[in-house]
């Protein structure tokens, strides 16, 4: 009979991390006891920076925020003030902001499939040691990531930290003939995009199936970006300015991120739970692709979590193209706002999940008070109930450097934002 | 074509390598090249996108800021960017920086035919709206050296 033995796993520092982070795991007589994924980081008190603001600040302050999902940022804090002000930008802004979030969508997930997770699944320590074996597929990956570079820059002025959006639209409008050109390299990278679904689909992955609930936005025609109600497949339906009545963010000992439950309890946010929950709003030319490559939605394998993501590069990519092919150059790239006092809400789909913001302004527009719920805070409980479950299924009598890449794996499944990546800088074992 | 790609992000000293473009752009001696041979760029910490930068240029040089202990200001030099693989005295806030982008550039056969990397020693803690001033007070001697290294290039066109 195999002894079972005592096993700490303490790491201490993730590395690649666009925050600071570590895993603690204490397993005694066969049960994990204790598992922490510690978040480290300073708090960066952007909601306190933002008071006193005015409101025509706030988009280029909460860009700051995260190098990799600013436009995500940018569109939930304009809602929510737009909402304050009585303020409707009307089509044209309606589209390009949904175009500039297929963006983003593209430039975060094909940065995470191809450089942060698909070396998981080959058992290379880098991408660029997956390069050898697979250039081609890595090449695939950037040149999606660079496509979604040049819808930001169309719009954004610049693909890192965008500054072209305001309260009531865009500073600019780009010209006819730059849309008419980006069109035609978005349409080139669909067959790109469909490869690489049509590749992660038949990729060999852990089939590691377990409960959770998942939780998106949902609009009632089209797949959510930056309108809807927030859904989960347990039944709730709520308006966004009601979050905080079923999500309650609470201080964890063990991390400077707040935790998010719902109801008490921890969810799933970020691409898969979007599919679970809005797979019926694809085009019917995205479902046909996912019948024929046997892809089923909805799906409780978090390993599956590259799939979904490939998934929304193919639809990004066709959302983009079919907006672009409709370009127009407006009057005016946005509406005039009038400031005025009160609260407001936005919510919007970050590549990593729900993105909800709340701001009370006073009567000349300035923040009052600002409270931010990133998706990694309300994942960080749900990866920690996952990493509990997954390693007992995985089995604890495998060995430390097994366990360490098994949980490795199963962060990076979330793409936490306080990481690009989570591969551990150090890793101590202590046996009893 | 050469590309000169000044890399960093917009505070304190990691913002040498944006501001040495800018004062490029104003440079009497380059100026001429502008439109033709030369293309110089300031980009904010691009990761893997640094290697869609190369495209359609023969010769690259890479400004960005190091750390290594060296005198503040001193211009380090790495013709052979595989001689940078196992360095770590690039600044990187993200993780993949621009070791790993030139790692990955290699295996994807996506250098330059020539590629000049020039590291400028920086003051770590330096984190203001400015250069400190020390490194401020070296900009015009930097900006010298530069365009040393990137007039034979041109003229060997």
């Amino acid at each position: 009979m195999t002894k079972r033995r005592d096993i700490s796993i303490k790491v201490p520092v993730l590395a690649r991390v666009e925050g600071e982070g570590a895993l603690d795991i204490e397993v005694r007589d066969g049960k994990i006891e204790e598992l922490k994924l510690r978040i480290f980081e300073p708090p960066r008190l952007f909601e306190k920076f933002l008071e006193g603001r005015s409101y025509g600040e706030v988009a280029d302050i909460v860009a700051r925020i995260c190098g990799i999902c600013p436009v995500a940022y940018q569109m939930s804090a304009v809602h929510a003030i737009e909402q304050v002000f009585e303020c409707d930008p009307g089509p044209w802004v309606r589209e390009m902001r949904r175009l500039l979030y297929c963006g983003e969508w593209l430039e975060s997930h094909g940065l995470h499939v191809h450089l942060l997770a698909l070396p998981d699944f080959f058992g290379f320590n880098s991408v660029a040691e997956m390069a050898k074996k697979f250039p081609d597929e890595v090449k695939r990956g950037l040149a999606l990531q660079g496509i979604g570079n040049e819808i930001v820059r169309f719009l954004g002025g610049r693909s890192v930290h965008p500054v072209g959006v305001r309260i009531g639209g865009f500073y600019k409008a780009p010209a006819a003939a730059e849309a008419v050109a980006l069109v035609e390299k978005v349409r080139q990278q669909l067959k790109h995009a469909e490869a690489l679904l049509r590749w992660s689909a038949a990729l060999d992955l852990p089939d590691s199936s377990q409960e959770f609930v998942s939780v998106s936005t949902r609009h009632t025609d089209e797949y959510p970006m930056n309108e809807g109600h927030i859904v989960s497949d347990a039944g709730l339906d709520l308006s966004i300015d009601k979050f905080e009545s079923h999500f309650k963010e609470q201080q964890a000992p063990h991390s400077t991120a707040l935790h998010c439950h719902l109801d008490g309890r921890p969810y799933l946010v970020g691409p898969l739970a979007r599919l679970n929950l809005n797979h019926d709003l694809l085009p019917d030319a995205v479902k046909s692709l996912l019948r024929d490559c046997g892809i089923a939605f909805p799906n409780q394998n978090m390993f599956h979590s590259i799939i979904a993501r490939s998934v929304e590069i193919y639809y990004g990519l066709f959302e983009a193209a079919r907006i672009l092919e409709n370009y127009i150059v407006p009057d005016l790239p946005y509406v005039d706002v009038s400031p005025k006092a009160g609260i407001g809400f936005g919510c919007t789909e970050a590549p990593r999940g729900l993105l909800w913001h709340r701001y009370e302004l006073d009567a000349d527009g300035r923040i009052v008070q600002a409270t931010i719920v990133p998706p990694t805070s309300q994942n960080q409980a749900r990866i920690e109930e996952d990493l509990h479950n997954e390693l007992l299924t995985f089995g604890l009598e495998h060995d430390d450097a097994a366990l360490r890449l098994r949980a490795e794996m199963v962060i990076r499944n979330y793409d936490p934002c306080i990481s690009c990546s989570t591969h551990f800088l150090d890793l101590r074992i202590k046996r009893s | 074509m050469l590309k000169v790609i000044g890399i960093g992000s917009p505070f304190g000293d990691d913002q040498v390598g944006l501001l040495l473009i800018n004062e490029l752009r104003q440079s009497e001696q380059l100026h001429s090249y502008l439109s033709g041979e030369l293309e110089l760029l300031a980009v904010d910490r691009p990761g893997a996108s640094l290697l869609s930068l190369f495209e359609g240029a023969e010769r690259v040089i890479i400004i960005d800021a190091v750390v290594s202990g060296a005198g503040l200001g001193q211009l380090h030099r790495w013709p052979d960017s595989t001689t940078l693989e196992s360095c770590d005295s690039f600044l990187s806030s993200h993780g993949f920086g621009l070791i790993q982008a030139l790692t990955l550039g290699r295996q994807l056969a996506l250098l330059p035919e020539q590629l000049l990397v020039l590291g400028v020693e920086i003051d770590p803690v330096a984190t203001g709206a400015d250069l400190s001033p020390m490194l401020g007070q070296q900009l015009p001697i930097l900006i010298d050296l530069v365009i040393e290294e990137i007039l034979p290039l041109l003229k060997s066109f």
